[in-house]
């Protein structure tokens, strides 16, 4: 690793969130790096500063009111579980509409300029959901624009290829346990233009936000392609990265996207 | 010497306090108010806001413990709980225009000048952060959540939420200059 990792990444190392080969290329840096080792340290003594400044004691006279509250049979609902925000609104029934209009899809996939077809695709496209909630600018989120494509695998095997995607797309993959693959569209990826056939769902001319893919765990095979380039395979329950600049994230792979069709 | 309250105790007075006892409820909020007023202190930025949430914590606590199940910590469930109430009175706040989103706090909020100096620009940078950078640094780096967590509490992916703690580390790097 020839660049200073930055601070998140050296905080995601610290923590011991950072595995693989992100790992062990952040431990050689950190070796041969005295400002790094310095700013970690300094992290540190950030967060023991943080935690310590910002921890007075509980006002003397709250219990006074908390007991007056709650003699007079004060109700108050606690948020207990869940967001925070209203719920947004569920995708279950719209899952199941796309994956219908998915499969009418195919079959309409015949009849290349089908009327059938151009209406499905508008349709698949307007399943968009956002919440009440504006995140800071340029970042990718569950509160941006959303659209969810659900893929049935043919056979056991299934394909996502994206073509011509812009260098700021997010390429996220994980297992999960899901029955059907799972491709989440955020930010400006909503406008990028969605095909498929039997087992394969192509993304073209994405120019930004977010592509998550969800690979069913019971999927005996599948592949992520990038302009022909084979970024990730997963064979029964192995998967095998091929991209050379992947990290993670908790349960994701990222797949950082590099032009020309190289891994 | 300090000691550390028995946790199977506080399963007890749970029980004790979701039945209606007010004794319970004084000894569980003996035992952690301190803890639930830090979380709300850290993600509201002002001791006016933290002391409302301290309050509508145990004033709720009963009621909300019907909910609870006992598994895991009893102190780290009412932490979340205090984190949740906290980021809603945050969001009510924002809604009625009382906080801008991403605009600092008010420096004073946290300002407190019988602390050591250190202690002192620590708060003063922590004010600085917009309210969505400081809610992830504080939830993630001084309460110990997952992205994951986190995501699920202020209804965003993981991905914002690493984005945004790497913002509030930018905020925090130029505020306190190492």
């Amino acid at each position: 690793m020839n660049r200073h990792p930055d601070i998140a990444r050296l905080r995601r190392f610290v923590a011991g969130e950072l595995v693989g080969a992100g790992r062990a290329r952040t431990a050689r840096h950190l070796e041969h790096c005295d400002a790094c080792r310095r700013t970690s340290r300094w992290t540190d003594d950030v967060v023991h500063t943080a935690a310590l400044a910002t921890a007075p004691p509980a006002p003397a006279d709250a219990w006074s009111a908390i007991e007056r509250r709650v003699r007079r049979d004060e109700a108050l609902i606690l948020p207990v579980a869940g967001p925070t925000h209203a719920a947004a609104p569920s995708l279950r029934g719209a899952r199941l509409a796309v994956l219908a209009l998915l499969l009418a899809s195919g079959l309409a996939a015949a009849v290349p300029g089908s009327p059938l077809r151009a209406w499905i695709e508008r349709a698949v496209r307007a399943v968009v959901t956002a919440t009440d909630v504006r995140p800071p600018a340029g970042e990718p989120a569950a509160t941006t624009p959303e659209v969810t494509y659900v893929l049935p695998a043919a056979a056991g095997t299934a394909v996502v290829a994206l073509e011509r995607p812009a260098d700021g797309v997010e390429l996220r993959v994980r297992v999960g346990a899901v029955d059907e693959l799972e491709v989440h569209m955020r930010g400006a990826a909503v406008d990028a233009q969605v095909r498929t056939a039997a087992g394969r769902l192509t993304i073209s001319g994405a120019m930004g936000g977010q592509v998550q893919v969800v690979l069913p765990a019971g999927l005996a095979a599948a592949r992520i392609e990038v302009d022909g380039a084979v970024y990730l395979t997963k064979q029964g329950a192995a998967v095998t990265v091929l991209a050379a600049e992947a990290d993670s994230l908790g349960p994701e792979i990222i797949l950082p996207i590099r032009p020309g069709g190289t891994p | 010497m300090k000691t550390h309250p028995d946790p199977t105790d506080d399963g007890r007075l749970a029980a004790a306090a979701r039945a209606g006892s007010l004794d319970a409820l004084a000894e569980l909020y003996r035992r952690h108010a301190d803890a639930v007023h830090a979380v709300a202190y850290r993600l509201t930025g002002s001791a006016a806001d933290a002391s409302d949430v301290l309050q509508d914590v145990f004033v709720g606590l009963p009621r909300a413990l019907e909910r609870y199940r006992e598994q895991g910590s009893f102190a780290a469930w009412l932490k979340q709980v205090a984190a949740r109430v906290s980021l809603m009175r945050l969001r009510a706040e924002r809604r009625r225009g009382e906080r801008p989103l991403d605009e600092t706090q008010e420096a004073g909020n946290m300002a407190a000048p019988d602390l050591p100096v250190e202690w002192q620009e620590m708060r003063r940078a922590l004010a600085a952060l917009p309210d969505a950078y400081r809610a992830v640094f504080v939830l993630k780096e001084i309460e110990g959540y997952t992205h994951a967590e986190i995501a699920g509490m202020l209804g965003i992916s993981s991905g914002a939420a690493a984005t945004r703690l790497s913002r509030a580390w930018t905020v925090l790097r130029r505020e306190l200059k190492p």
